[in-house]
C-alpha cells in the first residue's frame, strides 16, 4: 500500500532536525533507515504528516573507542556495526547482534539510533545495549542529555525521548568479558520470538520480546551475582515478567523459552 | 490477560500487518499508529509539495519530480520505466525489489525516492555490459539454472552481487543466511545457492548436506 502523504524535510544537522521536530510537534517523525517506519507507514499504522530525514547526517556515523568507552553515532548502520573491527574488539556483543538483524539489505539501511528510538521489544539491538548497561545521548532544544538504557524504554514503541529530541550517540563500556546472544525464531530474517543477551562485564542479562520493552532479567543477574549455576540462574529468567501471547508463542511458552535460552547464553558467555 | 491494544496491533503487524488491529488502539496511540483522523488528514494533505530528485540510475543521471511518499521502486518502475525490478510482498520481506543503492543491496519498496536523491542506483537492467555480455552473477544464474518462474530473479541477482562483495569468504551457509531476505516461492533455492557459490569462488559444490 502507498503511505499517506507527508511533507519531507532534509535535516542539515542534528540541531536542525531537533528544531524541525519542535516546529512540527508530534505530527513529525524522524526518518533514518526507515526499515521500521516505512513498513508501518505503508500499512497506514503510522501516518506522520512531516518526515524529517536524518539519514544524510554522515557526521553521526562513527564508532570510536576512548578511555574504555565505545561511542557510536546514532546514524551508524547495522552493517557498519557488523563489520567494524573496532567493535569486534571492544564491544563484540553489539557487532554480533547487529549481524543477526533482518538480512543484509535491511542491515545496509537500518541504524542503531533508529532501532533504539523505535523501541520495539522484539528488536535485537536494544536488548544488547541494555545488557551492556549502555547510555543513550539525546539532543533536544536545550542541548544533550544522557539517558541510561535501563531508563530509556517506556513501553511498546515508547521511549524516554521527548517529541523534540533525537538520539545522537550510544555509549557502552568497552569490555573484554564473555558475552552471548541467543535468538529464537522460526523464520529466517524474522523478529526474535524470545532472545537473550548476556554481557559478563556488569553481569547484564536482558530479554527480547518478554514484555512491553526489552527488559533486564534482574532475578537472573542477582542469582549469577550470588554464585548460582547457569541452570539455577536461568530458572528465574521469567520471574516478574508478563510476556505477550501471539501467533508464534503464548506467554507460558515464552517463559519456557526464556529459561532455556538464558541457560544457554549464560553458559556460552562463561558467566555461570 | 488481554494484551494491550498496541501489542495486539504489533502482533498483527508481524502476522502480515492486519490494519484492523490498529483500529482498536486507544486515542493516545493515534500518533504512532495513525488512527482516528485519517479522513481529515487525507483532505488536509491534498496540497503536499512535490520534491525534485536526481538519481544516477545505471550510470545515467535521471531527474524527476515525485511526491515525498513515492517509493523508490515505484519511481523506478512507473516514472523511469525500469520494470525489471519487481514488487513482491510490499512489506520488505521478499526482496523481489532489491536494487543497489551506492553499491549496497537495498529493498526499493522500503525506501522513499527522496531518500535516494543524489545516490547511485543500479537495477537489473544495469548489470550487463553494453554489448549484452551478462554480469558474472547473471551468467552463473544462467549456467546453474538458478530460476524457475523468474519472478524473484532480478532481486536475487542484485542481492547476490552485493552479498559476494560484502562477504568475501562465503560458504554454503553464508549464502543461505545472506539471501534470507530474498524469497523464491518456487523454492528453487538449491540452484540459486550453487550459482552464488560459483561466483563467490568458495570451492564448495553447494550441496546442502550440511544444512542444519
Amino acid at each position: 500500500m502507498i503511505p499517506a502523504s507527508f511533507d519531507y524535510e532534509v535535516a542539515e544537522s542534528a540541531e536542525h532536525a531537533v528544531s524541525l521536530l519542535a516546529e512540527h510537534g508530534d505530527e513529525a517523525k524522524l526518518l533514518a533507515g526507515g526499515h521500521s517506519l516505512i513498513p508501518m507507514m505503508r500499512f497506514r499504522l503510522a501516518t506522520p504528516t512531516v518526515l524529517v530525514d536524518v539519514g544524510r547526517l554522515d557526521d553521526l556515523r562513527y564508532i570510536n573507542s576512548d578511555n574504555g568507552t565505545v561511542s557510536i553515532g546514532a546514524l551508524t548502520r547495522h552493517s557498519e556495526l557488523e563489520h567494524s573491527a573496532l567493535l569486534a574488539e571492544s564491544a563484540p556483543l553489539l557487532a554480533s547482534v547487529a549481524a543477526l538483524v533482518g538480512d543484509p539489505s535491511v542491515r545496509h539501511r537500518g541504524t542503531l539510533g533508529g532501532t533504539l528510538a523505535h523501541a520495539d521489544p522484539a528488536s535485537d539491538l536494544p536488548a544488547a545495549v541494555l545488557a551492556l548497561g549502555g547510555t543513550i545521548v539525546a539532543r533536544g532544544p536545550g542541548g544533550d542529555r544522557e539517558i541510561a538504557a535501563t531508563d530509556f524504554f517506556a513501553g511498546y514503541f515508547e521511549s524516554a525521548l521527548a517529541d523534540d529530541e533525537m538520539i545522537v550517540e550510544v555509549r557502552v563500556a568497552a569490555s573484554a568479558g564473555g558475552w552471548n546472544y541467543q535468538k529464537f525464531n522460526r523464520r529466517a530474517q524474522d523478529w526474535a520470538i524470545v532472545g537473550v543477551a548476556v554481557a559478563e562485564e556488569g553481569a547484564g542479562v536482558s530479554l527480547v520480546n518478554m514484555g512491553s520493552t526489552p527488559v533486564r532479567a534482574s532475578a537472573v543477574e542477582a542469582a549469577v551475582a550470588a554464585g548460582a549455576s547457569a541452570a539455577d540462574a536461568a530458572a528465574v529468567a521469567a520471574e516478574g515478567l508478563q510476556p505477550p501471547s501471539d501467533l508464534n508463542a503464548d506467554a507460558d511458552y515464552r517463559r519456557h523459552l526464556a529459561r532455556v535460552f538464558t541457560e544457554r547464553a549464560l553458559k556460552a558467555a562463561g558467566v555461570a | 490477560m488481554t494484551p494491550p491494544p498496541r501489542q495486539q496491533a504489533l502482533t498483527y503487524l508481524r502476522a502480515l500487518y492486519d490494519p484492523e488491529a490498529a483500529n482498536k488502539c486507544p486515542q493516545r496511540w493515534t500518533w504512532a499508529l495513525g488512527r482516528g483522523n485519517i479522513s481529515a488528514s487525507t483532505v488536509h494533505r491534498q496540497g503536499r509539495r512535490m520534491e525534485s530528485v536526481t538519481l544516477a540510475v545505471n550510470g545515467t543521471e535521471r531527474s524527476l519530480e515525485v511526491e515525498p511518499r513515492t517509493l523508490l521502486v515505484h519511481a523506478l518502475r512507473d516514472e523511469l520505466r525500469l520494470t525489471g525490478t519487481n514488487i513482491g510482498c510490499d512489506s520488505s520481506s521478499c526482496g523481489a525489489c532489491t536494487v543497489l543503492v551506492n553499491g549496497q543491496s537495498a529493498k526499493s519498496c522500503t525506501m522513499f525516492a527522496v531518500q535516494a536523491d543524489g545516490a547511485d542506483i543500479t537495477t537489473i537492467e544495469g548489470v550487463a555490459d553494453a554489448d549484452g555480455t551478462m554480469h558474472p552473477m547473471q551468467q552463473a544464474f544462467h549456467e546453474h539454472h538458478a530460476l524457475q518462474c523468474g519472478y524473484c530473479t532480478p532481486g536475487m541477482v542484485m542481492a547476490a552481487i552485493s552479498l559476494v562483495e560484502e562477504y568475501p569468504e562465503l560458504d554454503d551457509q553464508g549464502v543461505r543466511h545472506g539471501l534470507e531476505g530474498n524469497l523464491c516461492r518456487c523454492t528453487g533455492y538449491q540452484n540459486i545457492v550453487n550459482a552464488v557459490l560459483a561466483v563467490a569462488g568458495s570451492g564448495s559444490d553447494g550441496s546442502n548436506q550440511d544444512r542444519e
